[in-house]
């Protein structure tokens, strides 16, 4: 095993594995921005070295600077998480090069699976079916207008590079085509470095189901049952759960069986995640391959929490060269687990939001994990993706798991800069979360009137807290009416 | 709800931001002051009561707040010149933070006097990206 790792990352992710180091002895380097001197993740490894001002461009997505990181503090490995760097094949290559182990599959393999042409043709090869859809060789405007009215509309337009949700566009008849294409472009460059852009056909509300696979060095390829991601927002995902309401043992069976043959077909080895779309529900329900991603998903902690594993101390262990610590036969499914992903973004209108985070408690009950990358006094920069921590609630079936969530986002204050945790809870309390009847276009449909629960006048409490936090700096009882001389009218407005 | 109109509500400081908020029903509260705004939380949901009452209702309705970024951004692309006549959600700027792209629309038609920023800079919030003179 590696002696010292270096995380080529930030945030929750980057505490996440330094974590799994801390447990397994394995001394962990943080890179960080100018941004980030003070961040949970320096502050947490037992070394850190800066790497760059705060643009990510010329910090956390620098191949040399990571290099040379790992260079200067002797370590043997370099973990890339999710995100940034993860699933570049240059990084992995640049590793190779400079004798580091790169935490995840080969250069070659994150290559092919990271062109959306190549990988729908292997996972078409082992007989996985594939949604309709090509990257235009003639990246024109005129060629990818072609393309999309060839393919039949609806249309996604998205990076073919990359992932995240990040530049893609939902386009619903030729007339609205060119601005989407236009904006895709500038952000699949602005994030990747590359705009080449693939056009496939929009299926309509389907889900989105994805499983876990881990392959070692040794021949063995296992996965770890599916992650249910429906619930996404511009296709960046909100809520995940496991096992999905949507899947049967038999489909089960065929979507693990097919996640696994494409793991064989592209050579996999380490942690990927095999992405499906969901036509249906029930043992004969239709699944298309979308893509892999060839890295750690943010949301593996349902996994780990109902097949009892640790998914980052086995990446470690296969990318040291040791078998699998487990066979297929071994896993298996207990209970039920949801995540809720919390976003440094405005509730009701979704903008995201950069500030002083003045107050973050982390509520701490039986069931419920926190992964967080932030700490109270912290400051959210601008120039990083808002998502601040992640809420997995585990219980022995699905609605004790939506319960201890939603009681949990309850107790969960972060103040200073607006999250979406009242939208989450808003959610979970949803009548179709709650019969699990769903599909990736729920927030879209429901968003606006959910946005419309949240808009209400704050109840007096809030007033009576306010008044009490300000007229005696917190520090004295306070007792107040709602009726009668109003102490609080004062104060005007209440911002919600 | 209704029928507790009257009661006391009970404020007790629990100490590091923490109030228990009693008004028939005990929960637990937290708050934080900064720039003059209190921020408290309640149930899950977060209240921001500003100091004064002059502070605008977010929501974006102002015509003047819609012409502002939401948010330090970079803008990416001014996609109007000075004098032009612009109708209700025209593209004015494209602005890109966090990875995301922000785009500031025409509140009303109107004609664009001036444009206060230039593609490239890094913008900060409140401060109008340009402005325009709305027709009778």
């Amino acid at each position: 095993m590696f002696q010292r790792l270096l995380i080529a990352n930030r945030g929750e992710i980057a505490v996440r594995i330094i974590r799994a180091c801390r447990e397994m002895g394995i001394e962990s380097v943080a890179v960080y921005s100018d941004a980030d001197r003070a961040a949970l993740h320096v502050t947490l490894a037992d070394r850190a070295v800066r790497i760059g001002p705060p643009p990510s461009a010329e910090s956390y997505l620098s191949i040399n600077a990571i290099i040379e990181a790992a260079r200067s503090s002797g370590a043997q490995a370099v973990h890339p998480g999710y995100g940034f760097l993860s699933e570049n094949q240059d990084l992995a290559s640049a590793c190779a090069a400079a004798g580091l182990t790169f935490v995840g599959p080969p250069p070659e393999v994150i290559a092919q699976m990271g062109s959306k042409i190549v990988a729908r043709r292997l996972a078409e090869q082992a007989g996985v079916p594939v949604v309709p859809g090509e990257t235009p060789a003639d990246q024109s405007d005129a060629a990818i207008v072609a393309a999309a009215t060839r393919i039949g509309f609806p249309v996604l337009i998205k990076p073919s590079e990359g992932g995240g949700g990040i530049g893609m566009k939902e386009v619903y008849d030729a007339a609205a085509l060119v601005d989407a294409i236009a904006q895709a472009r500038r952000e699949a460059t602005a994030a990747f470095g590359d705009g080449t852009l693939y056009v496939e056909r929009l299926i309509g509300a389907p889900r989105h189901v994805e499983f876990q696979v881990l392959s070692d060095h040794h021949g063995h390829v296992t996965h770890v049952f599916e992650r249910e991601c429906s619930i996404q927002r511009r296709h960046q995902k909100v809520i995940e759960e496991t096992p999905s309401t949507a899947v049967t043992p038999a489909l089960r069976a065929r979507m693990g069986a097919a996640a696994v043959a494409v793991a064989k077909a592209a050579g996999y080895r380490n942690a990927g995640t095999v992405e499906f779309l969901v036509d249906g529900s029930g043992d004969k329900a239709g699944f298309y391959f979308l893509e892999m991603n060839t890295r750690l998903q943010v949301e593996h902690p349902v996994t780990e929490q109902v097949a009892g594993i640790d998914l980052v101390r086995a990446q470690l262990l296969v990318a040291a060269g040791e078998p699998l610590p487990w066979t297929q036969e071994q896993l298996d499914q207990r209970g039920h687990a949801i995540e809720a992903r919390i976003y440094a973004e405005d509730p009701i209108t979704h903008l995201p939001q950069a500030g002083p985070v003045l107050l973050y408690r982390e509520p701490s009950m039986p069931g419920v994990r926190v992964d967080s990358g932030i700490i109270e006094g912290a400051e959210v920069s601008v120039h990083y993706d808002p998502l601040l921590a992640k809420l997995i609630a585990w219980g022995e079936h699905r609605e004790i798991a939506r319960r201890r969530a939603i009681v949990a986002l309850r107790a969960f204050p972060i103040l200073g800069i607006r999250t979406n945790i009242p939208m989450l809870i808003e959610l979970l309390e949803h009548p179709r979360f709650v019969a699990g009847t769903l599909d990736t276009r729920l927030m879209d449909t429901e968003g606006s009137a959910l946005a419309g629960k949240l808009a209400g006048e704050p109840p007096p409490e809030v007033q009576a807290v306010a008044v009490a936090a300000r007229s005696t700096d917190g520090q004295n009882s306070v007792e107040t009416t709602r009726s009668g001389i109003d102490p609080w009218t004062s104060l005007g407005s209440v911002r919600v | 709800m209704s029928n507790r109109g009257d009661r006391p509500i009970t404020v007790v400081p629990l100490g590091a931001g923490r109030f228990q908020v009693d008004d028939g029903r005990s929960r637990r509260t937290a708050f934080a002051v900064a720039a003059g705004d209190t921020w408290v939380f309640l149930d899950g949901r977060v209240f921001v009561v500003p100091q004064s009452g002059a502070v605008a209702r977010r929501g974006g309705t102002d015509d003047a707040a819609a012409l502002m970024a939401p948010m330090p951004a970079t803008v990416v692309n001014i996609h109007v010149s000075e004098g032009q006549q612009v109708s209700r959600d025209t593209l004015l700027i494209s602005l890109e933070a966090m990875k995301m792209e922000l785009p500031i629309k025409a509140p009303r038609a109107g004609r664009v006097t001036a444009i206060r920023c230039r593609a490239g800079e890094l913008v900060q919030p409140g401060v109008p990206l340009l402005e325009i003179e709305h027709g009778p």
